[in-house]
């Protein structure tokens, strides 16, 4: 929620409305406010509560009000909202890039169809195994491209979204093997969106529905973890020579012919021993640290003198996968994860961003 | 009734999230600390293709490229490249997204582990026989996988003049006999299928 202050993310001194809006602030909150997503919600989300010692005392135990900081404490909706239209674009994108190729990667038009597409592929759970007629699977995929276009706008979001995570768990299971490391975010963050509350701000649900209103914080504290997970998991495992000792990984990562752009071999090398090898090592050390530094967001939350290390850590990260994405063929990586790092704006940042963009 | 459905949205949005919480975190623990709840969790999730194993170019990353280069072999003994042959052949430039389609994501799986069983390969191979015997008159008798590879050179050997690849290696990789099973089948079940 958003605080006087400006910082993200609290239900601290709060207790629910009638219609799930925060009172704290002595606003109005009721059905007939919710039809809508701005000012009128953003008005709800008490604007004056925040931290403990801000806005209304509140009476309740410890656990309470941890739990509402950390989980059930409400936002501005706009945030998600905008995190939805990020990631639903690149879902979207990603698969409109298997037009054309659908019945025979997924249908029993595929030379590996039928019961033996599923003993191949025993560990996994797809519709296309029960389906699988070519017109059928392409008849699915088409209302699947339809749900994500519906879950791109936030029109019947809730609906449009399951269905979009079970077009795109189905795909992925009725043959993993077309799918890499960028597809595993993409299904990672395609199943966690579903279930969040993601057509209450910047939807068409809230503007012509009346389905507008805060949400809980931890949806996107779950998008960030997500990918803190991703970037100190991997960090942790690269323990080979090319990433210490040598510090070589990134020239051989940009030398390989199966996914580079340019064959830049020779300038390469010779930026390797001062260019390459301290960007190699500072990769290292930020994908490990990642943790640390979301650790670092959201004790800031509750402590301000903890500096705001966004624009550093994210700042270093769009470099990093912009960086990447000239260089070397990665799928769907870097818009992926740079969508993914709009969980990182709060909602008065993005209303800011908003109100910019409709003065423009 | 508001106050019933108030504790049920606030239970709700405690349990989900920590249940989140524990499917993102819990298959990364270690084993050794909490017995098979990780690698339960990571098999429950992998049925929906939610897998939370991330190491991309880690512990390394490739010092050589591998492609899979196939031929089908017929019962006139003739043998003809595939069309992964070819990329095997030229595929050493460089790479754009419109070049690339997903089946190569499956043949980079299919050439891992060249001295070890590889299911992802078997599979691949199988399902040769059946593209391959679709797309001709004479279905193939044998599919033939060979592995072909190429070192990257380290950095300081290119400065002192190497190129940035090293010779071209070829090893036997695998056959696959397209008339016995399960292949056998899966082309009658395809011709079937096909008309």
């Amino acid at each position: 929620m958003v605080d006087a202050t400006g910082s993200e993310g609290h239900g601290v001194g709060d207790s629910p409305g009638p219609d799930g809006a925060t009172l704290a602030d002595g606003g109005t909150a009721g059905p007939s406010a919710g039809g809508r997503d701005g000012p009128s919600v953003e008005g709800r989300v008490s604007k004056g509560a925040g931290f403990e010692g801000q806005g209304a005392k509140d009476r309740r135990g410890r656990l309470a009000r941890l739990r509402d900081a950390l989980l059930t404490g409400e936002e501005d909706p706009a945030a998600l909202g905008l995190l939805r239209i990020g990631l639903v674009a690149v879902f979207t994108a990603s698969l409109l890039a298997h037009v054309g190729a659908v019945a025979e990667y997924f249908s029993s038009a595929s030379p590996l169809a039928g019961q033996y597409a599923r003993q191949a592929f025993p560990t996994r759970w797809s519709l296309f195994f029960t389906v699988d007629d070519p017109l059928a699977v392409q008849a699915i995929f088409a209302a699947g491209v339809v749900a994500h276009l519906l879950w791109l706008v936030g029109l019947f979001t809730r609906p449009a979204a399951l269905l979009s995570a079970l077009l795109w768990v189905s795909m992925v299971g009725r043959n993993p093997l077309l799918y890499a490391m960028p597809d595993q975010l993409h299904s990672a963050m395609i199943v966690w969106l579903a279930l969040m509350p993601t057509g209450r701000g910047l939807s068409l649900d809230a503007r012509w529905r009346g389905k507008g209103g805060p949400v809980p914080v931890w949806c996107r504290r779950i998008v960030q973890l997500q990918l803190a997970v991703v970037y100190t998991s991997t960090g942790l495992a690269k323990h080979g020579a090319t990433w210490k000792s040598e510090g070589t990984a990134i020239y051989f990562s940009m030398v390989s012919p199966y996914n580079r752009h340019f064959d830049l071999t020779r300038t390469l090398a010779m930026l390797q021993p001062y260019v390459l090898r301290p960007i190699t090592w500072l990769v290292l050390a930020w994908e490990v640290g990642f943790s640390g530094f979301l650790l670092a967001h959201w004790l800031r939350e509750r402590w301000r003198k903890i500096p705001d290390l966004r624009w550093l850590f994210l700042g270093f990260g769009v470099a990093m996968h912009v960086g990447i994405q000239m260089m070397m063929y990665v799928e769907w990586f870097t818009p992926l994860t740079l969508a993914s790092y709009l969980a990182f704006l709060r909602p008065d940042e993005v209303r800011r961003i908003l109100r910019r963009l409709a003065r423009t | 009734m508001a106050g019933l459905r108030d504790r049920l949205k606030t239970a709700w949005n405690t349990l989900l999230p920590l249940a989140l919480v524990v499917l993102i975190v819990g298959p990364g623990l270690p084993n050794a600390a909490l017995g098979e709840l990780p690698a339960t969790l990571a098999q429950w999730q992998k049925k929906i293709s939610v897998v939370q194993t991330w190491n991309m170019y880690a512990p390394d990353p490739t010092r050589a490229h591998t492609y899979l280069a196939v031929y089908a072999e017929f019962e006139d003994g003739r043998r003809e490249a595939l069309p992964e042959a070819a990329q095997a052949q030229s595929g050493w430039g460089t790479t754009w997204a419109w070049q690339k389609t997903r089946v190569d994501i499956w043949r980079y799986y299919a050439v891992l582990n060249p001295d070890k069983p590889n299911n992802n390969r078997t599979w691949y191979l199988r399902s040769l026989c059946v593209r391959e015997a679709l797309a001709r008159e004479q279905p193939p008798r044998k599919i033939v996988a060979e592995r072909v590879r190429r070192r990257f050179t380290p950095p300081d050997r290119v400065r002192a003049g190497k190129p940035g690849l090293g010779p071209v290696e070829r090893k036997p990789l695998a056959t696959i006999d397209c008339k016995t099973w399960p292949v056998r089948e899966m082309l009658a079940d395809a011709q079937a299928r096909h008309g």
